[in-house]
């Protein structure tokens, strides 16, 4: 799929705002997603609230994710339209590195 | 045993991690933070515990940070007190680990970055204040003390203010590779 320079600006994003907008495929608030990062991680990412919170308002900005709900003080988010799209370009990105790669590791543990 | 224990220390805006390393030292030593302003720090004395302290910088007001702050009690984080913006936090130690706040190192520079725009902020100020004092001076011992004191603080912000320029980018710059 083509993606225009609005959506490509943006790459590539780093691992940690990769699982981020990940988890927010679905709303999610805060902690949820930390805790889910971790997991499916299998815990090689772990996000701080320190940078989340600071996460959430530039993503917020760019429009990538928005706030859907507000519970009890938490904020709950969700990816928006370029927020999906943006995603699905990285992960196109990462199916090409991840291809190459998988070959290349194969000759160098031959 | 005394209920309240107080120390001195100076805390400038660059030095937080050497900041964090001192609150965990008293905490080893059974001293436990409950209050901290410019240079003086209220602790209360018990049994040592391993706790791991983490200062963050945030200006904004107390209701704008309602969600900050439950995300970072949600994640096991204590707000143990705040100081002109700066909120210090705690945890106990599990299993060894001392968690970070900032995962990496972008994030963290926002922190300094932050503080830097709110130090800028001052300076216009100050110099006006310079300004008006000095007109005022006129062999007036009262204004002239006065005129050095701000000319004493202005130096001290600036010098605030390249440190927290250097520790910003030495964090933009981490990670090449």
């Amino acid at each position: 799929m083509e993606y225009g320079k609005e959506i490509l600006k943006y790459l590539p994003l780093t691992e940690s705002t990769i699982y981020t907008l990940l988890a927010l495929v679905e709303p999610i608030h805060g902690y949820g997603l930390m805790q889910r990062v971790e997991e499916v991680s299998k815990g090689t990412v772990k996000i701080g609230p320190g940078t989340l919170y600071g996460a959430f308002s530039t993503l917020e900005k760019e429009g990538l994710i928005q706030m859907v709900n507000e519970v009890e003080r938490r904020k709950v988010y969700a990816l928006t339209a370029k927020g999906r799209k943006v995603l699905a370009a990285q992960i196109d990105r990462l199916e090409i590195m991840a291809e190459n790669a998988k070959n290349i590791r194969n000759q160098i543990l031959e | 045993m005394k209920n309240k224990v107080t120390k001195f220390k100076c805390f400038w805006g660059w030095q937080d991690e050497q900041e964090e390393n001192w609150l965990m030292e008293q905490a080893r030593q059974g001293y436990h933070l409950i209050k901290a302003n410019p240079g003086v720090y209220t602790f209360k004395p018990g049994p040592a515990v391993e706790y791991v302290y983490r200062l963050d910088y945030q200006d904004k007001g107390k209701r704008q940070l309602q969600a900050y702050l439950q995300l970072f009690s949600d994640s096991g984080w204590e707000l143990v007190c705040e100081m002109g913006g700066w909120h210090y936090f705690r945890r106990p130690v599990v299993s060894g680990e001392k968690p970070e706040i900032y995962t990496d190192p972008a994030s963290k520079a926002e922190k300094y970055r932050r503080l830097m725009v709110f130090s800028l902020s001052m300076l216009p100020l100050l110099v006006v204040s310079m300004k008006t004092v000095s007109e005022r001076i006129e062999g007036s011992v009262f204004w002239l003390v006065f005129e050095i004191g701000l000319i004493v603080l202005t130096i001290l912000y600036v010098v605030i203010i390249i440190r927290l320029y250097l520790r910003y980018k030495a964090l933009k710059q981490q990670r090449l590779i």
